[in-house]
């Protein structure tokens, strides 16, 4: 049997990194369809968590355009981590019953409790992602550099950050946002 | 400081389009440290916790 080429680690991390980004885009996107329909205004902690799933969505997407580097997912690793916390910290705040919840619940959870589920498996997934060793030999940098799906995800991604901050700024200016 | 920690955010991703990767680096991390500062001063103050 043929061992597997380095080409082909490099390929396959590649596509692990482009579906847990989009994983991520797709939860963002959630968020800002609750926002915008359900009128489900986000608090200064759901802020922070999403500040800390682009954070996520910056380390692998620099992994796609600059190749495989531990320092991207070191990167990665500490946002999902920052997530993680607040949201356990947002968790925490509504976990004993009767002192209510925030916004609407998505398949019997609030968003804040899929946040926590989802960073930690960013977490689990990117740990086990990086301790590929043969990926970090970066021969293949330009195959992924300049792909369209790349620019798709970086295009997706910098719309995002476009769309929250206009939202930031009708909801908190440059203030404080509401707890 | 949330619209200063996206600005941060939105720099550092035109970094990567840009094929800057010390810069997005940079911003990133100072994105980050913002936010760090941001959620543990929350939680001090305006959550009345005590750390």
């Amino acid at each position: 049997m043929d061992k597997i080429s380095d080409r082909n680690i490099n390929t396959f991390v590649s596509i692990l990194n482009i579906f847990e980004v989009s994983g991520i885009i797709f939860t963002l996107i959630i968020a800002l369809i609750f926002q915008i329909f359900l009128h489900d205004l986000p608090c200064s902690l759901c802020l922070l968590q999403r500040i800390g799933f682009f954070g996520i969505i910056l380390g692998l997407l620099m992994n796609l355009r600059f190749g495989l580097h531990p320092s991207h997912y070191s990167i990665a690793l500490l946002s999902a981590l920052f997530t993680s916390f607040v949201a356990l910290r947002q968790i925490a705040l509504h976990i004993v019953p009767g002192t209510g919840s925030y916004g609407e619940p998505l398949l019997g959870l609030h968003l804040y409790t899929w946040s926590f589920i989802l960073s930690m498996l960013v977490l689990i997934g990117t740990s086990v992602i990086l301790g590929i060793d043969r990926q970090y030999q970066n021969y293949y940098i330009d195959r992924m550099r300049n792909h369209w799906i790349t620019y798709l995800l970086l295009t997706i991604t910098t719309l995002l950050i476009i769309i929250n901050i206009i939202s930031i700024y009708i909801s908190c200016g440059f203030g404080e946002c509401p707890a | 400081m949330m619209i200063l920690i996206m600005c941060l955010l939105l720099a550092s991703i035109f970094s990567i389009w840009l094929l800057k990767k010390r810069y997005a680096f940079i911003l990133l991390f100072i994105s980050l440290s913002i936010s760090i500062y941001a959620f543990v001063t929350d939680m001090s103050t305006k959550l009345n916790i005590q750390l």
